[in-house]
């Protein structure tokens, strides 16, 4: 579930990195209100926070399928911990992910810790884990909440992939293909999930109920409204973010909607000065000026509409754009050369 | 080795790559940082069609693997691995955007393979650049970064914390999984019905470790902040650093520079 950076845009990034501060800032806010929380704690989620990290390299095995499965850990936190100590606790673990295991992007991390962090945190825990076990916890009560609560919790996360991946624009994928094939997925991987987290929280409330101090200590109508507020502000930047993206993606970019504005067109021209020079000096040192490649003939009128249509490349500027391709790599190929040419004379000056 | 011996020697080897002495282990954390993040937003900013514009972007990386002595071989590692997720999303563009768009030396080029093939370029310029960040300042250098960024401490403190206990309760998960895997050979994971034991059991010493590990904190002077260990200030290098890096990446972003020195040399396609 951990979104790359090559599959999002910078507006929808954007809006999730606020997002996600905006949820950070209410947990930090929250905690420092919070008589219970003293800096005792600050190791206790850090410890947590590794342990899930850690628990991610156990592989559970998955009855009847032939497959493993392993923990992810956003709600057995908020169990823990509480939800905002939970939620930092997951954001952390989400950074070093993505630090030093590529696991998500770093402008997908706002993405990352609001799909797998504020889901399972402040609305699978208070919604559906603490209402469920208000009346006492109970086996039963814990094995139905925690369910229930992973589940509902993994699947609103996948709807966010969802979500924030066709927002961004990147991929062709319909949106019915692509929530059919995330749904489906982490129904089962939420599944393994509660059950993974209902085997250690019954475990745990049976030999140390005092350690699941999120069950008992944290009241539901303290956590209700700012958590609403904060899913109402989510959902409108979510949209918000998209609609942006899609303006970015179809219309001009700022720079040449701003060049539109003030000077008419997208693209400046200009017959004197530097630009007449440079013409020149091109012109001169095209060793291939007529070379180019036939552009493709539409075959049918669909193929017509969608030349017509932006991205308009001609073969020519399709040679151009190999030839430059080819050019930079092998100018970066010398940069490089010359950089490591030039560290290992200063070694063996050094040296000497 | 296990899985998980296998990731804590992974994390351990890009922490150690940071304690190298380079100009670019030398510049403040913030600039380096700022830089990284500078590099992502511009290589995520261009259009879904855009594959030769985006090259020159790589040169931000190869600076940064010569100029900080960085082996590519762990890097490499990781981004492969972090390729399988975008490969199956991006697989679908060549499958539902098939308009041609070229042809080129006779073959017939749609425009989903270009999107696709732009998508692979993506991804692994951004997990590269993040994986050289952190090969180059290490947690410490990246903490002290979002402190004198004015993240709250908290969160810093969690992130810091977090990382060295990796170590200590990666090496206990390793060590427990290695030992149930012996009791059960041939066995695909935990059984079932030794979930709740097994993670409940470590999950009882991890509590009892985080206890102890407060009371040495507080033997050492611990009081609700930690102290930062790689202070430096932000010099008028890292400042020009910053800046030229940052043009650069504009320029990329605003210049195809490929399609530039394309038609400089052959004088057609503009």
């Amino acid at each position: 579930m951990h979104m790359a950076d090559a599959l999002i845009s910078p507006a929808v990034g954007g809006v999730m990195w606020a997002a996600t501060a905006g949820t950070v800032a209410h947990s930090v806010r929250q905690l420092s209100k919070d008589e219970q929380f003293d800096s005792s704690k600050v190791p206790l989620m850090a410890v947590m926070g590794a342990f899930v990290f850690a628990g991610q390299m156990i592989n559970f095995s998955i009855p009847g399928t032939g497959s493993s499965g392993h923990l992810c850990g956003g709600l057995i936190l908020a169990a823990i911990l509480g939800p905002h100590a939970g939620f930092l606790t997951i954001a952390a673990v989400l950074v070093v992910q993505a630090l030093f295991f590529a696991d998500g992007g770093l402008l997908a991390l706002g993405c990352n810790i609001f799909n797998m962090g504020f889901f399972t945190c402040f609305v699978a825990y208070p919604f559906i884990f603490k209402p469920l076990l208000k009346k006492g916890v109970t086996p039963g009560r814990l094995v139905l909440a925690s369910m229930l609560a992973a589940i509902i919790g993994l699947q609103m996360g996948a709807f966010g992939v969802v979500l924030e991946t066709l927002l961004s624009g990147k991929t062709e994928l319909p949106f019915s293909t692509f929530v059919l094939l995330m749904q489906p997925i982490h129904l089962a991987i939420g599944t393994v999930e509660g059950l993974i987290t209902t085997a250690l929280l019954v475990f745990m409330n049976r030999v140390a109920p005092e350690s699941v101090t999120g069950v008992q200590t944290v009241p539901q109508a303290k956590a209700g409204l700012p958590t609403k507020a904060i899913a109402i502000v989510a959902v409108l930047a979510l949209v918000c973010g998209g609609v942006l993206s899609w303006f970015a993606s179809t219309y001009p970019d700022g720079l040449e909607w701003a060049m539109f504005k003030t000077a008419g067109v997208e693209d400046l021209e200009s017959t004197e000065g530097i630009h007449e020079a440079l013409g020149k000096v091109q012109e001169g040192t095209a060793f291939l000026p007529d070379y180019g490649f036939k552009v493709a003939e539409p075959a049918s009128g669909a193929a017509e509409e969608a030349a017509s249509t932006w991205p308009a490349v001609s073969g020519g500027t399709s040679l151009a754009g190999v030839v430059g391709s080819a050019i930079t790599l092998a100018l970066a190929g010398l940069i490089g050369f010359a950089l490591y040419w030039s560290k290992r004379r200063k070694k063996e000056q050094a040296s000497l | 080795m296990t899985y998980a011996g296998n990731a804590l020697t992974d994390i351990r080897v890009l922490e150690e790559l940071a304690a190298k002495d380079t100009f670019v282990h030398r510049r403040h954390p913030v600039a380096n940082l700022l830089v990284t993040l500078g590099f992502i937003v511009a290589a995520t900013s261009y259009g879904k069609y855009e594959l030769s514009a985006m090259l020159p972007l790589g040169l931000y990386p190869l600076f940064v693997f010569l100029d900080g002595e960085i082996p590519s071989r762990p890097i490499l590692t990781r981004m492969l691995l972090a390729l399988p997720l975008v490969l199956g999303v991006g697989l679908f563009n060549p499958i539902y955007d098939r308009k041609v768009i070229a042809v080129i030396a006779g073959v017939a080029v749609s425009a989903g393979w270009v999107s696709f093939l732009s998508i692979i370029l993506r991804c692994c310029l951004t997990v590269i650049v993040a994986l050289l960040l952190i090969s180059v300042e290490g947690i410490v250098g990246f903490s002290a970064a979002l402190r004198a960024l004015k993240v709250p401490s908290i969160l810093v403190m969690q992130l810091t914390l977090t990382f060295r206990y990796i170590h200590v309760l990666g090496e206990e998960a390793a060590r427990m999984a290695l030992a149930y895997r012996l009791r059960a050979p041939g066995q695909k994971g935990v059984a079932p019905r030794q979930w709740g034991p097994l993670a409940g059991q470590w999950l009882l010493r991890t509590l009892k470790r985080a206890d102890r590990v407060f009371q040495a904190m507080l033997c050492r002077g611990y009081h609700g902040d930690l102290p930062q260990v790689k202070e430096q200030p932000f010099r008028l290098a890292d400042l020009g650093y910053l800046l030229a890096w940052t043009a650069f990446f504009t320029t990329a972003r605003l210049v195809n520079i490929p399609q530039a020195i394309g038609t400089l040399i052959l004088g057609t396609g503009g």
